[in-house]
């Protein structure tokens, strides 16, 4: 008579013997594959490498948000003014008061060595500016430029030693009083410097410690009167396969897999990139040191709307990858094309190319260059990993 | 054990015999062709080295011939696992594996005198296998794996109609639904999340009918032979070709014949309680249409089983009332490998069974220890030990007693 008992141990062994593990039978079974009495054979897995078309796309754009306000040239992107907005709301107690010395504080954080300086002029600007607007040129700017407290207008020096610049208490009098419009004072090199450098100095978005107008009225008090709009307007000429953020400068690819296999089974695609280290920006020295950013080039990929350069739908489409590298240290980068090749291949997408653009484009000045389609093995190219359908021999 | 445990347990060894049938393959040889083939019978049939076509059973839905459930006396259920533990040696290589067979059960009711109907399902062909190969490496990627799966199952729903139309003689007729498929799908992958499996498969939906006529035959008190006649099944086949790639799918139908197959069994009483049984099984050559690499390479099939029963008894100590079942046999498979050298099992088998408390029934165990193919002959050899389990449960018509006021 079988007991409850003995009736479980059946069923615990039962479960046990399930749960025991088997070898992989691939070294066994090689036998009946190896002289086909299996016939079923994987399909070849392939590497198929095309090549590609690549310019550099311009897509002028500024950044008026930032923690820094720069002058000077890095990585090739050349900032070509700073303009400053003072917010000049007189306090009830300095009303129908008169200036007797006004002068502009910058606060200068980083330059490019000790030794570096910008030669520089003020300007008035002869237009409003906003923050939120994309400014690609230098605006219009009054004649002249902004005279000290001799009425005359210097040559001034930017650099870590000078931070203070004296302006017309006239000029700063008729600002506060609103007998003349004050639409903001440019920042301009004077001159191109025989080495390119870089000063940065505190922005608005900073914090604390912003651009300053500071004024002293003739009964001896003193006003301070901060910066409500401040930018940093820079420009980018490209001579190469150039990314780079800030100005908005892309780079768009176009190839042609007409050639690939039909039956490919696509397993993985990819745009591989070589990457010019020497000159890579993953960010500014000022955001790298004194704000600790990550300087890893982030990157977009989409397929653009329109394979036309010149139409605004080139400018946007949809989204192929997005991810970063350490555009210093990185050699090779291959960015994986997901769908994006298999639908292609499948005629399930028009193929309208690819642009590679940065992330942080609107945000952040950061460029990468590839070598491009004339460096041979350093070439921008399309991999793609594929296998060829099973082989199931032996159908009636 | 009461009925209410048995309700209890039934159930979760049901399920944990399924459970177990997610481990990886039968016979390795089952890779081949329709899959290995399962030799009907319950463990009772197996421990007696399927030699019991002409062994009656009482309690037993699932045996090697159908006759006998004219036998049954209620309402009866049998369930029936196989797991196996092999090492597949192939010259240096040693693979170990334990596998698996999906159950076969039965269910008959008698619905007349001598006359029982029953039904379920019975695997004809069985076939799992997992394997893998590294693929050609690529410069800077990883290296691609693939991955095979074979999957057959072919399978039979009996509807059966058993009548004992003499007390020394059964017959049986079973109209049989047939079914199964057996898939092969390539995976070619990547361990890296990024990559993209590309999967090519290829399956096959076998559907059918056929028959099957058996008898039972008691001319003397201490022997029974049995026959089995199972006609030949024209297997309509719909084969699909899938792949991760719609445009290649692909699909066809062709014929496929399953030759009939015909069996003899004698058993033989020595005294009341030991029994000496034999059966001899046979199929011609099925076609090889959707094998065609297995040219020359599909012969007959065909069983030859001995078997020797000590019968339970009702006196003596524990070991004395239990069963005690030896058996031998050798199957020789359709699959010859390499042409002309079929491939062979060659199983020593044991066994035992105990009654079913509080009612009839049975719980048989058995226990196969052999050989599948040689390296000599196949260049491949399987040393099996396989566990049987076979439950019976069957419950006897009641009537219930009208109350007299």
């Amino acid at each position: 008579m079988l007991s409850l008992k003995t009736y479980c141990i059946f069923l615990v062994l039962a479960v046990l013997l399930a749960g025991c593990s088997s070898d992989q039978e691939g070294p066994v079974v090689v036998r009946f594959t190896e002289d086909s009495a299996y016939n079923i054979d994987a399909g070849e897995t392939k590497l198929a490498v095309f090549d590609l078309d690549a310019m550099t796309v311009e897509h002028p754009m500024g950044i008026g948000y930032g923690s820094f306000l720069k002058m000077g040239e890095l990585k090739g992107i050349k900032f070509e003014a700073v303009l400053i907005r003072f917010d000049f709301t007189l306090s009830e107690e300095d009303i129908g008061k008169t200036v007797s010395y006004a002068e502009l504080d910058l606060p200068v954080r980083l330059v490019q060595d000790t030794l570096f300086s910008l030669k520089v002029a003020f300007y008035e600007l002869l237009e409003d500016f906003s923050e939120e607007d994309s400014i690609t040129a230098v605006p219009p700017l009054a004649a002249g430029g902004v005279p000290d407290s001799n009425g005359t207008v210097p040559e001034r020096l930017l650099n870590i030693q000078s931070s203070s610049y004296n302006l017309d208490p006239i000029l700063v009098n008729d600002w506060l009083e609103g007998t003349k419009d004050h639409r903001g004072i440019a920042i301009v090199p004077n001159e191109i410097p025989a080495s390119p450098g870089i000063v940065e100095m505190n922005a608005r978005d900073y914090g604390s410690d912003p651009p300053v107008v500071r004024v002293e009225f003739t009964d001896g008090s003193t006003a301070n009167y901060a910066a409500e709009a401040d930018y940093s307007i820079a420009t980018f000429t490209t001579d190469g396969l150039d990314c780079v953020g800030g100005v908005a400068t892309r780079v768009y690819f176009e190839f042609d897999i007409e050639g690939l296999d039909d039956r490919a089974m696509i397993h993985y695609s990819s745009l591989v990139l070589t990457v010019d280290n020497e000159l890579s920006l993953g960010a500014s020295p000022g955001e790298e040191s004194l704000l600790e950013l990550p300087t890893n080039f982030y990157y977009y990929l989409y397929t653009p709307g329109s394979g036309d350069y010149l139409d605004q739908e080139f400018f946007s489409g949809t989204g192929v990858n997005a991810g970063d590298f350490d555009p210093y240290e990185t050699e090779t980068v291959r960015i994986p094309l997901v769908g994006f090749i298999p639908d292609v291949a499948e005629g399930e997408r028009e193929n309208t190319g690819l642009v590679f653009q940065s992330d942080l484009e609107g945000s952040r000045f950061q460029r990468v260059s590839f070598f491009g389609v004339d460096a041979d093995s350093l070439a921008p190219r399309l991999e793609i990993i594929y296998s060829l359908p099973a082989d199931f021999s032996g159908n009636p | 054990m009461r009925w209410r445990s048995k309700a209890i347990i039934t159930p979760v060894l049901m399920v944990s015999i399924l459970y177990a049938s997610g481990a990886r393959s039968q016979s390795v040889f089952g890779l081949n062709y329709l899959g290995e083939h399962c030799i009907r019978g319950d463990s009772r049939s197996r421990a007696l080295g399927y030699s019991a076509l002409a062994v009656p059973d009482t309690s037993s839905v699932f045996t090697m011939n159908p006759a006998t459930l004219a036998e049954l006396g209620g309402i009866s259920f049998s369930i029936s696992e196989i797991m196996d533990m092999s090492s597949i040696k192939y010259g240096d290589v040693i693979a170990d594996q334990n596998r698996f067979q999906m159950p076969s059960v039965m269910l008959a009711v008698p619905v007349g005198y001598g006359l029982v109907i029953g039904s379920g399902y019975i695997t004809r062909f069985k076939g799992r296998n997992d394997f893998a190969f590294n693929g050609e490496s690529l410069p800077d990627y990883p290296t691609p794996q693939e991955i095979y799966k074979h999957r057959s199952s072919i399978f039979s729903v009996p509807l059966t109609a058993s009548w004992k139309r003499w007390k020394w003689f059964s017959i049986a007729g079973e109209l049989q639904l047939e079914r199964g498929s057996i898939t092969d799908e390539v995976n070619i992958t990547f361990n890296d999340d990024s990559f993209d499996d590309a999967v090519s498969t290829r399956k096959r939906n076998f559907t059918g009918t056929s028959w099957a006529a058996s008898v039972l035959a008691n001319p003397f008190s201490r022997l029974y032979l049995g026959g089995f006649f199972d006609d030949r099944i024209d297997y309509s086949v719909e084969e699909y070709f899938e792949y991760s790639r719609d445009h290649l799918d692909s699909a066809s139908t062709w014929d496929f014949e399953l030759p009939s197959a015909y069996g003899l069994g004698v058993a033989i009483g020595l005294t009341e309680r030991w029994w000496l049984s034999s059966t001899y099984w046979s199929r011609r050559a099925p076609d090889r249409t959707g094998f065609e690499q297995l040219e020359n390479s599909i012969g007959d099939e065909r069983l030859i089983a001995f078997g020797i029963e000590r019968r339970g008894g009702i006196d003596g100590g524990f070991f004395s009332r239990i069963p005690i079942r030896l058996g031998f046999y050798e199957n020789v498979w359709h699959l010859e490998y390499p042409s002309g050298k079929p491939v062979r099992s060659l199983f020593a088998t044991l066994g035992t069974g105990f009654s079913m408390p509080s009612g009839p029934g049975s719980l048989d165990i058995s226990v196969e220890l052999g050989r599948i193919g040689s390296l000599d002959e196949n260049g491949i050899e399987e040393t099996v030990l396989r566990l049987g389990l076979s439950m019976n449960m069957s419950e006897r018509w009641t009537r219930r007693r009208r109350e007299e006021h």
